[in-house]
């Protein structure tokens, strides 16, 4: 996933909230290996647990319309990766090009409840080649059984 | 290809199918008519398979202009009033409207309660 800047509006916000650096919340949130507690909300929606509670943070008191597909979020204790475009409440740490719910791709929805999760910072400049991959249907996240 | 042509309908008016089962796991609920068996005999009286996709409406009714081809329509669950060019179809039967007409349902009574349309064609 990308973290921060347009990808990842709110991890700023995050890092002044706990008086870290933006390198330290990336650091903190993607060293973890998360669950997936459950899917809900929208198809492919992954809640995951095992976040790090140094850096959660209450849901924002105003919400956002249109958060981008891919959308890697925490709200409060409970960390989150996105599928589709959505409304939503949470602090946007960044994206993943991983697709989670594709209809026409075989299989629909790759990842599942109890399934471990975890985060791999890439640079921005790899975005585009592995968002059209994805978008394709290909496999761009390493999911080992 | 055979259209309907929306003249007006209230805010209750979907398309449902017979819903999906098996993905509640990931996050998608199997939503589907309200009243599958009425969604059924909707279907059979004009010849489509029982869970094809069909129009529900809640409470008020609706009407659409028939365009490109006839279409079989038939009206099932609540009571209300199915008519084409204002000749009323008789509950429980399905009646065919060609290009030019229109098909009208009317409100529900008693409200609120849901009933379904289906022209033989998927939706």
């Amino acid at each position: 996933m990308v973290y921060g800047g347009e990808f990842g509006i709110d991890l700023e916000d995050v890092a002044k909230a706990h008086g870290i650096t933006t390198e330290e919340v990336i650091r903190r949130h993607s060293s973890r290996t998360y669950r997936v507690a459950m899917l809900g909300f929208l198809p492919g929606f992954c809640y995951l647990s095992g976040a790090d509670p140094s850096i959660a943070l209450p849901r924002r008191t105003s919400p956002r319309l249109k958060t981008p597909a891919g959308t890697v979020s925490i709200g409060g204790v409970q960390a989150l990766f996105a599928s589709v475009e959505a409304p939503s409440g949470w602090h946007l740490l960044g994206r993943t090009p991983v697709r989670n719910f594709m209809p026409d791709r075989d299989p629909v929805f790759l990842v599942g409840a109890g399934d471990e999760v975890v985060f791999q910072p890439i640079p921005e400049r790899e975005w585009d080649a592995l968002d059209r991959a994805a978008a394709a249907g290909e496999q761009v996240a390493v999911l080992a059984s | 290809m055979t259209r309907l042509a929306v003249k007006d309908c209230g805010a209750g008016t979907t398309i449902q199918d017979a819903g999906r089962f098996g993905y509640q796991r990931y996050g998608v609920g199997p939503a589907g008519a309200m009243d599958r068996i009425a969604l059924a005999v909707a279907n059979m009286l004009v010849g489509n398979a029982p869970g094809e996709a069909a129009m529900e409406f809640t409470v008020l009714g609706g009407s659409f202009v028939v365009e490109g081809g006839p279409v079989r329509v038939a009206l099932a669950g609540a009571l209300a009033d199915l008519k084409i060019d204002g000749e009323p179809v008789a509950p429980l039967t399905s009646a065919t409207a060609e290009p030019g007409q229109t098909i009208a349902v009317g409100r529900q009574r008693p409200a609120p309660s849901w009933c379904w349309r289906s022209p033989a064609a998927s939706m």
